[in-house]
């Protein structure tokens, strides 16, 4: 019984992260029809600026969570306008450019704060019991925050107006430029949204795990399996695959063994181009 | 034109064997002609157990030239950064002896380093004191090839017996005498020096009567351990014996913490740092670890080191510090009694010592291995207690305070 809400509690948290990560993964090749390979280092930003405001310069919590995360979002505009913006339509030097942003910040990272892991308290001590098993409320929270943002943006691309250009140019480019929708507007929007989401992932994971300069590889890996599993460009099939990821690696670690979840995703992937090539809920190729 | 190409060729040859020739003895200077006698410090610059030797080196060079130094003759340092990987050591380490032409060398964290670095060490001809490596293969080479590694010592204690052994005395002594438990979880790195170690563990526990519950080789890749203590807790295991050096210790240390699964304490390499209460948010109240070095009387030159170290660096000693201090002393005590910088003058010089050190009245090597000499060695058990104290809670003879169970 304490296994079985284990395994619901960590793979609740852990799917609801990946779903938060793989949004913004897919929204910007959604939107964009961009591979960006620096969303893994706006993970890691986020973390690291957390560790700033609110170890080194001890900002209370809401107030250093909102710097970190706009910060990252700022950062992940400039980007889009100065890096991607004058070759947009190359897609191999996006690839390159984003890769070598996220080089960059690794590397800053390690010139910065050293090659250690540097800790960042949790927002709230304690633990809530379920079940007999004592959740950390840095935890909880994490799962909360990662599923209202998830649902925020569902609504937000569903319901205000630049939700509305966002899924417009999504939908086709040049039917929203005669509609007097600006693309490069909202290129810079969903990408400013899309690294704002990574941060937050990064700033709520700070105090489970810690801020270290590789951190930002291993979003990078997940992001890419959800996207492909729940199909490019999805945002419904990134929360669901996300979630079935979260799962699926909770089991193998707790059942079978912690070295083996990131077979899970490999399987999976493998098992969904072979299969269902446009994933779970991805358009079919015309 | 094939004349012409080997001739070329031959050229090419000698000016590499010149080259080699002249490598091979940057060490092995005349004694009397050197101006100073040049120590090559190895380790990584950015981690605890690099900066642990490093500092130590420094430590030992400049209280002993603050004493006069080797016949008059001053000692001087040289850093090499191994990075902890094997490739860098390397160059690391060919810069020290190739460019600063340093006489000796010692320091090194990670056995995987430690064992790149070996061959080298014939071409060379330069002893070079190992005092952050525990894997028995490193030995091992000395013993089954004494002709070419003799130029390799350890001042260290390797894990394959010694480590095991004093663990195995741990867990069966003091957790299942003293405390009671009997079921436990050995959760170890994947990682060379665990190789056997782990298995080992797990079977004197067994032959022990006691009883494993879980085990697993972990991943150093792993982040998040909460699913593995999970497991533990389901198992039943009442005390969890880790074994972590390269691992991410921080995360591990948080995911046992919010887990709750079981009193934790064998070995964790980061968790000897003074630093890594900070480093988890005091999350790692609770752990116990041993040490190989503690402010505690190992010898009457312990604590005076100690104080002398924190005052000067501004944090504790790690585990590499005591071994590589006491490994400069023994290197300047050989050179200076054989007057010598010849390799052989100084690998005989190691083979008969009995050096009074920080860790140990009576430090020497094994004649064959050239691996510390039984009984030359202690591992104090210590703990993270309340405001980030560690305190020695176990073996009787150098406590400094009681076992605190956590909280939970």
């Amino acid at each position: 019984m304490t296994t079985l809400v284990n395994i619901l509690v960590l793979g609740a948290i852990w799917g609801a992260l990946y779903s938060l990560i793989s949004v913004g993964f897919t929204l910007i090749f959604g939107v964009a029809g961009i591979i960006n390979l620096s969303h893994g280092a706006f993970y890691m930003l986020g973390a690291y600026l957390a560790y700033t405001f609110m170890t080194l310069l001890e900002m209370n919590v809401p107030l250093a969570a909102l710097l970190a995360i706009g910060g990252t979002a700022l950062i992940g505009m400039l980007i889009d306008r100065y890096g991607i913006r004058p070759m947009r339509e190359r897609h191999v030097y996006v690839l390159i450019i984003t890769l070598a942003f996220a080089l960059f910040f690794q590397e800053l990272m390690y010139a910065l704060y050293g090659p250690h892991g540097k800790p960042v308290k949790s927002f709230i001590v304690g633990d809530l019991i379920l079940g007999n098993v004592p959740v950390s409320y840095q935890k909880v929270l994490t799962f909360f925050v990662s599923g209202a943002l998830v649902a925020l943006l569902w609504f937000f691309i569903q319901k205000t107006r630049t939700g509305k250009s966002i899924a417009a140019v999504a939908q086709n480019r040049d039917a929203a430029i005669y509609v007097g929708i600006q693309p490069e507007r909202v290129y810079l929007i969903t990408m400013g949204i899309s690294a704002a989401l990574a941060a937050t992932a990064g700033v709520f994971i700070a105090p489970i795990l810690e801020a270290v300069p590789t951190m930002w590889v291993f979003p990078l890996f997940k992001g890419f399996a959800v996207v492909i599993i729940g199909g490019l460009g999805s945002i419904a099939g990134a929360i669901i695959a996300g979630m079935l990821l979260g799962y699926a690696e909770t089991l193998v670690s707790v059942l079978i063994s912690a070295n083996y979840p990131d077979m899970v995703y490999l399987v999976a992937i493998i098992l969904v181009l072979v299969l269902r090539p446009r994933g779970l809920m991805g358009k079919r190729a015309h | 034109m094939y004349g012409k190409k080997y001739k070329w060729i031959a050229v090419a040859g000698i000016f590499a064997m010149i080259l080699t020739a002249t490598a091979s003895f940057a060490a092995n200077r005349d004694f009397d002609k050197a101006e100073t006698i040049r120590i090559g410090s190895l380790g990584p610059v950015q981690l605890v157990p690099g900066i642990g030797i490093h500092n130590a080196a420094q430590m030992a060079v400049e209280e002993i030239n603050a004493a006069g130094g080797i016949h008059g003759k001053k000692l001087e340092l040289f850093i090499g950064d191994t990075e902890g990987k094997p490739e860098k050591g390397i160059t690391a380490m060919k810069k020290l002896v190739l460019e600063d032409k340093v006489d000796v060398l010692v320091g090194c964290y990670s056995s995987g380093v430690a064992l790149a670095l070996q061959p080298y060490l014939p071409r060379y001809q330069i002893v070079y004191i190992a005092s952050g490596t525990a894997s028995i293969a490193l030995t091992d080479n000395v013993k089954k090839d004494y002709k070419k590694y003799r130029y390799f010592f350890r001042d260290m204690i390797n894990s394959d017996v010694r480590q095991q052994q004093w663990a195995t005395k741990f867990l069966t002594e003091f957790v299942n005498g003293k405390l009671g438990y009997t079921k436990f979880a050995i959760l170890a790195e994947n990682t060379k020096w665990v190789q056997e170690y782990g298995p080992n563990l797990k079977k004197d526990l067994e032959d022990a009567g006691l009883e494993v519950v879980f085990y697993e080789m972990f991943d150093i890749d792993i982040k998040d351990f909460a699913p593995t203590f999970v497991k533990i807790k389901s198992a039943g295991a009442q005390w969890v014996a880790q074994i972590v050096s390269h691992a991410a210790s921080i995360p591990l240390v948080k995911a046992w913490q919010d887990t709750k699964p079981a009193p934790m304490g064998l070995c964790n390499v980061a968790s000897m740092d003074s630093n890594f209460w900070d480093m988890t948010g005091g999350k790692c109240q609770g752990e116990i670890t041993y040490n190989f070095i503690a402010r505690a009387p190992l010898t009457d030159k312990t604590i005076p080191m100690w104080d002398k170290y924190v005052a000067q660096f501004g944090t504790n000693p790690v585990y590499t510090t005591g071994f590589t201090y006491d490994s400069v002393y023994m290197l300047a005590e050989v050179i200076k009694q054989k007057k010598s910088l010849k390799s052989d003058d100084i690998i005989d010089g190691l083979e008969n010592i009995s050096y009074k050190g920080v860790l140990h009245p009576e430090i020497g090597f094994d004649k064959e291995s050239h691996d510390l000499l039984e009984g030359r060695y202690v591992m104090p058990m210590v703990q993270w207690q309340a405001d980030g104290k560690q305190v020695v809670v176990w073996p009787e003879q150098f406590k400094t305070g009681d076992y605190v169970p956590p909280a939970w």
